[in-house]
Order: C-alpha cells, then structure tokens, then sequence
C-alpha cells in the first residue's frame, strides 16, 4: 500500500469517524451530556448487525435499517427513562452513570460472544476494487464513505429545514425559551439522543464491515469520537467532518509508519491541535476560512 | 483560623487522628490476610485521592491509571538500571507522577467539565500505547523485577508496611489539609467556580493542587502495588479497569466526604470476595451499581448517612460562629 492509497483509505474511514464525532456532539451540543456510553453503542450496534446478518436472511440493507431503528429507540428509552433525570450544570452524574451503563454494554457484549475479534463478512462483494492510477480502492470502503456524507448531508437538511431539526437547534441554545413555544424539552432531547446514537451505531456497523472489532473496541471509538468534537469544534457539521477526515489519515499513514500503533498518532494529533490552541496559535488554524 | 467569623470547624481533629491511629494499628497487629490488606490500602488510598480532586474541585478524572502504570514503571525503572532499593525508589514514583501531571495541566488547562474528563482519558491511553510501544522498557511485554533488589524473607511484609503507611499519610494528609483554609477554598471551587474566584480564591491554583495531590498517591499506590507483583505490563497497569475499580468506591461510598472512599473500599472488596466465581457478572454488577447509586443516591452511602444524622466521622464542615 502506498502512501497515496493510505491517505486515501484514511480519508474514507474518516469519514465514519466524522459521523462517530457527530454523534456525540449532537448530544453533548444540546443536552450538554456526554455520552460515555457512546463507544459502546457503536460496537453494540456491530454486534447486533453481526448477529442479524448471519442469522436472518436480511438483505444487508435491510440490516442496517434495522440497526439504525434499534439504535433510535435505545437514545430515546435512554434519555427519557435515565438521562433526563439528571439534567442541569453539574456534568458529572450524566458521566457516572454512562460510564457504568458502558462498562455494563461491554462486559454483556463478552458473556454474549466471548471476548475474539470479530469482522461482519458480507461476501464476494468484499474483494471487490476499482483501479485507477494503477491504485486499488474497495468498493465497499467506497460506498460506506458515500453512506457517511449522504449521513452528513441528511443531518444538515434535519437541522436547518424541519422541525425537529430547529427545536434541536434551539434546544442548544436556549431551552427555556423552546418551551416557552410549546415545545416539551424532554421529549426534544429524547429525540435528539436517539438520533445521536442512531448516527453512531450506523457508523458502527458500517466500519465493523472493513474492520474488526472485540467487546473492548469501545473505548478506542469513544475517544475517537471526542477528538473529532475537539479538533472539529461543537456545534459545525463541516469541523466534524473534517475533522474526522483529518483523524482518518493520521491514523491510517500512522499505522503505516509504525505498525501495531493503534489509535496513538490519532491522540498525538489530537494534543499537537490542544497544544496549537494553547499557544495562541488558532488564529493561524482559523486563517483559511477568513 | 479563628478571629475572622465563620470560619470555626464544626469538631475537633483528635478524635478522628485518635481512631485512625487505632485503626492502623489493628490492621498492623491483627492477623489479617497481609496480602488482601495492602491491595485495600492501595486501593483506598488511590480512592481517597481521586475523591480529593473529584469531590473537592469537581474535576472528573478518568485517566488516573495514567499515574498508577507511570508510578510502577518508574519504580521498576529505577530500581532495576539505577540500583536503588524499592522503598526509596518510591519516592522517584512520585516526583515522576508530579512531573507528568504538570505536564498534562499543561495540556488540560483550559479543559472543564467533560472536556477534562476525556481529555485525560486520551493521555491515559497515550501513555499506556507509548509505553507498549517503547522497547527499553520491555514495549507490550513488560518489565520483570530484578530479583536481587528484593529481600524475599521480609518481602511480603515490608510491602504491606509500605502500602499502610502511604493509606495513613494520604488519610491523614486529607484531613489536615481539607480542614486548612485550603479545604474551604476547594469545596467552594467545587460548587461554583465563577463564584469562588469573584471573591478572590485562586481557582486554577487550588484545582492544580488537588491535581497533583492525587497524582502523587496515585503513583506511589501503583508502584508499591506493582512491587508486590514483581513485574509490570502496560496493559496491566494502564488498565482503565483501575480507574472503574476507584470510581466504584467513591461513587457509591460517597463523593467529596473523607469517609466515602473507606466504606466503598470495604464494599467493594467484599463483594468481590462474594463474587469470587463469578468473573464477569462482577463487572456487569459494578457498572450498574455505579450507574444505579449516581441516580437514586447521588451522594452515595455517606452522603445518605450525612444528610440523615449529620454526622462527621472526619470533620470538616464549618459552621457559623455566633457574634
């Protein structure tokens, strides 16, 4: 693998990266909750996809619907059951309790399959690639990044055309005044969790598709997920994306460079913009976009 | 302390020192599994220090195995290339764990809330995949104890002098300093940062303290834990399972009460003697007793205990002086 094609398999799973990041700022933008739990979602919902794929005669889109529906109804019985009770400044009862619905998720998710790698085989469709330049490219890769920008897209149309997607917006800014409108705050941040994990789990089960992951794969996805927020900043699609897209490729040409790295030249990236911002330097981050 | 109006604790220190003192001394002389006892100091004493920072400044830390496996690798370190005996060398642990934790403030400054939170986490999980990855310390396969270092015969003994004596002075050291002015700057951080620093309390000083505090006896924990292990692993030590394990204990025990880490430390370790056989329902059962006690009790079993009798085993409270 060249460097050209790293850069550009990074670039295609960053773009899951980004929709992890979006996730978790969706819930944190509006609720001001952070989800803990949010890593542990994504490898449920491999899981799960895992699991309906090899035994029911689903067809793979079929699959992925069913997640995304599941994941829903998790975000939203999560917020309105739980999260909803522990609403207001103070961010650490929302961590607490996420951290230990997530060290639940993940020690429930090895009782069920045990604590091996796993990898969704979705057949010949697998091997599949396109050449051009004299690079391979994987279909599947290919298509899962299509899957992830129609994602990014569609969210942009829910928050700036519909209802919800304003009630969303306003939520973020100024809850009193939503309810004052007739809007019932919690059942907004319901929905607004439920989509948070729905864009998650969908991210999830697409990147189990290209790579593997373990019951533990969880925290490696939560971080991933908080960096893009930090690096991208709350509340703008476009630094989320970015920003994931920025991850995507440290981590793919990190691994390239030194084998067995893991996500550490992510999180080296991650404090290099820390240390940037601290530096008084962001005006020179911000220079592009004036 | 006193003259300046309401600044009277409401209790006297010699109680609480007299019954610590007590304590020790039973678990010193009675004849007690030395081994299950240092792991419960150990792991009181990291509990007791997390708590100093999360229930005192409200900084939520989920990256202190960081200064466990940074503690235990310093120590092997120094113990197995410098010669140095391993009690002195804990002392090296420490200073390492101040060092390092400067440098994450550094970092982490402008981080609050949640921002800190995960911001630690990341270093937590930097430094254990650096630490895997870097081959003079062994990379993933760890360090082993250079054997000569050690007296086998006193051995088991002198680890366990070495974990009740740090449980002693972290206790101690709390209390002391949570009864200075410095505790009253901490709680008032705690509960409103803007507000403590609008009449003049150095904010950012006070959470840095704290901060470096529970680095300290964190490393020093993890050193002397790893001691006793003989050998040291980054997946081990790093493990994120530490910093559940003291989570654990203080959430349910009681966050910001001195009391709170003792009560979860005996909690926890008598349910894992409960749950002995039974792997990983035991972790399933912690997640959601953390999750349960965090919404129906926030303040965990002292804070219940607190707020029905208010009683202070360890006082700290300030009341109103009359004029």
């Amino acid at each position: 693998m060249s460097y050209v094609e790293a850069v550009l398999n990074g670039l295609m799973v960053g773009g899951l990266y980004g929709l992890f990041g979006l996730g978790l700022a969706l819930a944190f933008g509006i609720m001001r909750i952070v989800n803990v739990a949010h890593g542990e979602f994504v490898v449920l919902a491999a899981y799960f996809g895992m699991a309906l794929f090899t035994m029911t005669p689903l067809p793979l889109p079929a699959v992925i619907v069913c997640v995304a529906a599941a994941a829903f109804v998790l975000g939203w019985l999560l917020q309105a059951t739980v999260l909803n009770r522990v609403l207001g400044p103070n961010p650490i009862p929302a961590m607490v309790i996420t951290i230990g619905l997530a060290i639940v998720v993940r020690n429930v998710l090895v009782k069920i399959f045990g604590a091996d790698i796993h990898t969704i085989n979705i057949g010949p469709l697998q091997e599949m690639g396109l050449q051009f330049f004299g690079m391979a490219i994987g279909v599947v890769p290919l298509t899962i990044f299509a899957i992830a920008l129609v994602l990014f897209v569609g969210m942009h149309m829910l928050l700036h055309h519909t209802m919800i997607g304003r009630a969303f917006r306003a939520a973020a800014d100024d809850f009193e005044i939503l309810e004052t409108l007739g809007f019932n705050r919690r059942r907004v941040y319901a929905a607004a969790m439920g989509v948070a994990v729905m864009l998650s789990a969908v991210a999830g089960l697409l990147l189990a598709m290209r790579s593997s992951f373990t019951p533990f794969s969880g925290v490696e996805r939560l971080l991933i997920a908080f960096e893009v927020v930090i690096i991208g900043g709350l509340g703008s699609l476009r630094g989320c994306f970015f920003a994931g897209l920025f991850l995507g490729v440290v981590q793919v040409v990190g691994l390239k460079v030194v084998p067995n790295s893991r996500p550490l030249f992510g999180h080296l990236a991650f404090f290099v913009v820390l240390l940037l911002r601290q530096a008084g330097l962001s005006p020179l981050l911000a220079w592009r976009r004036k | 302390m006193t003259g300046t109006g309401i600044k009277q604790i409401g209790g006297a220190a010699f109680p609480a020192n007299a019954l610590i003192a007590v304590v020790a001394a039973a678990i010193a002389l009675a004849p007690v599994d030395r081994r299950l006892a240092m792991e419960m100091l150990l792991i009181f004493a990291m509990a007791q220090g997390w708590n100093l920072l999360c229930g005192y400044t409200g900084l939520l830390s989920f990256g202190h195995q960081a200064f466990i496996g940074l503690g235990s690798y310093v120590l092997y370190v120094v113990v197995n290339t410098g010669g140095v005996p391993p009690s002195p060398a804990l002392i090296a642990s420490a200073f390492a764990s101040v060092a390092v934790g400067l440098v994450m403030w550094a970092l982490l400054r402008h981080l609050r809330g949640a921002y800190f939170s995960i911001g630690i986490w990341v270093l937590a999980d930097s430094l254990r995949l650096l630490f895997a990855q870097w081959e003079w310390v062994g990379s993933s396969r760890g360090i082993v104890l250079n054997p000569s270092s050690i007296n086998p015969s006193t051995f088991a003994n002198d680890v366990f002098w070495l974990a009740l004596g740090l449980a002693l002075v972290t206790q101690l050291g709390v209390f002391a300093l949570l009864r200075r002015r410095t505790g009253l700057a901490l709680a008032a951080v705690r509960d409103n940062e803007a507000g403590a620093a609008s009449v003049g309390i150095a904010v950012e000083h006070n959470q840095l303290v704290a901060f470096l505090t529970s680095a300290a006896i964190c490393g020093t924990a993890g050193g002397i834990y790893y001691l006793s292990v003989l050998y040291v692993d980054p997946a081990g030590a790093f493990d994120i399972d530490w910093q559940i394990r003291i989570l654990f204990i203080v959430i349910v025990g009681g966050v910001g009460t001195l009391e709170g880490p003792i009560i979860g430390t005996l909690i926890y370790f008598g349910l894992r003697e409960l749950f002995r056989e039974a792997g990983d329902i035991f972790l399933i059962f912690q997640g959601a007793t953390a999750a349960i006690v965090m919404l129906v009790a926030p303040s965990g079993i002292w804070g219940l205990v607190q707020a029905r009798t208010g009683f202070q085993l360890f006082p700290t409270r300030r009341l109103a002086q009359r004029p």
